[in-house]
């Protein structure tokens, strides 16, 4: 009897440890938007709805595709942009610090809206 | 053993409770339009808010109607100290536009009724109703209001929103709000922080959808008013006609903004600048703003001014905290 108690407690104990781990693991907000800046300028935003090829004038391609994007190809000496890989969360960004270019995913997310 | 489990009982209860904020969200009628709170603490707030823009409104206007008007030559009305400093505003803008902003527009409202006109007025009727808008014609003292001729009025339009949005989030945190955005009609006013993050306001993209925005604006405590041409309009003939009068010759006022973004901590201010800015243009609306900056009477306000050409003039000390986020606009 005592024994089974305890299983139990064990089991207890396995489920709250697995919720509150669980927070750290729920799904990030998708983004819903990306905005292309060299030097700080905003030189582009495209929405991540509809796939599409950013050209930026100093030869570096970015694609969004499927609602994620990347740096397809990059003229910097270390290509570590093109090595981040695919990025769709809020926040995620894809920096190119050689070319002093930033590629950053926003999210919908405004609480009010003016005008 | 039990101790563990009160030990992780806590900690879970600690994680959970961090992550949602009681809300309360409300909505009620004022001004003709549709007026929206999402507020964060206290109790009972949506009944606080709904109460709020009524009495913000009948501060305005006795009879919560749009306007004052005179029923006879010398007619005088009995006003508040909030409708005083707005009087008082209203002079000096007018006074600065050359009197294309004019508070007193009220009779050529009514008589081109932008949002249910199908046609414009005749030039005669436009004549008639201009000799009865001249805001210097206007006796103001603080507690009263006397006008020159039977007809005229004070056009609460231009204003009434800005500030009925502002008289409400000071009643909310009255009653113990602690945070919260409303909207009167697109006329913005929020206070506190979500868990200490700044709120996000988009503004409205002038040629899309109105739910699309061009930039989001993150601030905190203050008021938001944007004023254009896109919202109340009619076309007659291929011609658009929309609802920002020029009060010195009666008809629509040609403009080369697409809109602009006023915030300010007085809305009732931001409200009536906004509206002049617009009316006066990018050139002249740019340096009418840097002057009220000056101004007695004026609390410091920053501006977002959308020109034709889709380029976006955003003032120093608002910048940090403007996105743009559409490709259609750029910033200058």
């Amino acid at each position: 009897m005592r024994e089974k108690v305890k299983i139990w407690d064990f089991v207890l104990i396995a489920i709250l440890v697995a919720l509150c781990l669980s927070v750290w693991f729920l799904p990030k907000e998708q983004g819903n938007t990306v905005s292309i800046s060299v030097d700080g300028t905003v030189v582009a935003v495209k929405n991540l709805d509809q796939d599409a090829v950013v050209d930026l004038s100093d030869g570096t391609q970015v694609l969004v595709e499927n609602r994620t994007v990347r740096v397809v190809h990059s003229t910097c000496p270390d290509h570590l942009c093109e090595q981040m890989g695919k990025i769709s969360a809020c926040g995620q960004v894809i920096l190119c610090v050689p070319n002093r270019i930033s590629v950053e995913i926003r999210g919908e997310g405004v609480d009010g809206l003016v005008g | 053993m039990k101790r563990i489990l009160c030990l992780l009982c806590a900690v879970c209860l600690f994680f959970l409770s961090g992550c949602s904020a009681r809300t309360t969200e409300a909505q009620t009628w004022a001004y003709d339009t549709l007026c929206t709170a999402t507020l964060w603490g206290g109790t009972d707030l949506a009944a606080v808010f709904s109460s709020a823009a009524a009495q913000g409104q009948s501060l305005l206007s006795e009879d919560g109607l749009k306007q004052f008007t005179a029923s006879r030559d010398g007619d005088a009305l009995q006003i508040s100290s909030d409708l005083f400093k707005i009087l008082n505003q209203a002079g000096i803008l007018y006074t600065m536009t050359d009197g294309v902003f004019d508070l007193t527009v009220a009779p050529l409202s009514e008589l081109w009724s932008v949002n249910t006109a199908t046609r414009p007025p005749d030039g005669q009727s436009v004549e008639e109703c201009l000799d009865l808008v001249d805001f210097s014609s206007l006796t103001v003292t603080e507690s009263s209001l006397t006008f020159a001729k039977k007809g005229m009025g004070i056009d609460i339009g231009s204003v009434g929103k800005g500030y009925g949005a502002d008289y409400t989030v000071t009643a909310l945190k009255n009653a113990g709000a602690t945070a919260g955005i409303v909207s009167f009609g697109g006329n913005v006013a929020l206070f506190g922080t979500k868990d200490g993050t700044p709120f996000r306001v988009g503004i409205r993209d002038p040629k899309g959808e109105a739910s699309e925005y061009f930039g989001v604006l993150s601030v905190t405590d203050t008021s938001i008013v944007t004023s254009g041409a896109y919202e109340r309009y009619f076309e007659y003939t291929e011609t658009v006609y929309h609802h920002l009068l020029d009060a010195t010759t009666g008809y629509p006022r040609q403009s080369d903004l697409l809109s602009v973004t006023v915030i300010c901590a007085d809305g009732a201010q931001a409200d009536m600048m906004s509206t002049a800015l617009w009316l006066m243009g990018s050139e002249k609306g740019w340096a009418l703003y840097e002057t009220l900056q000056k101004t007695e009477g004026f609390l410091p306000a920053e501006v977002i001014f959308v020109l034709e050409d889709h380029t976006v003039r955003v003032s120093d000390g608002i910048r940090e905290n403007f996105t743009l986020t559409s490709d259609e606009y750029t910033l200058d």
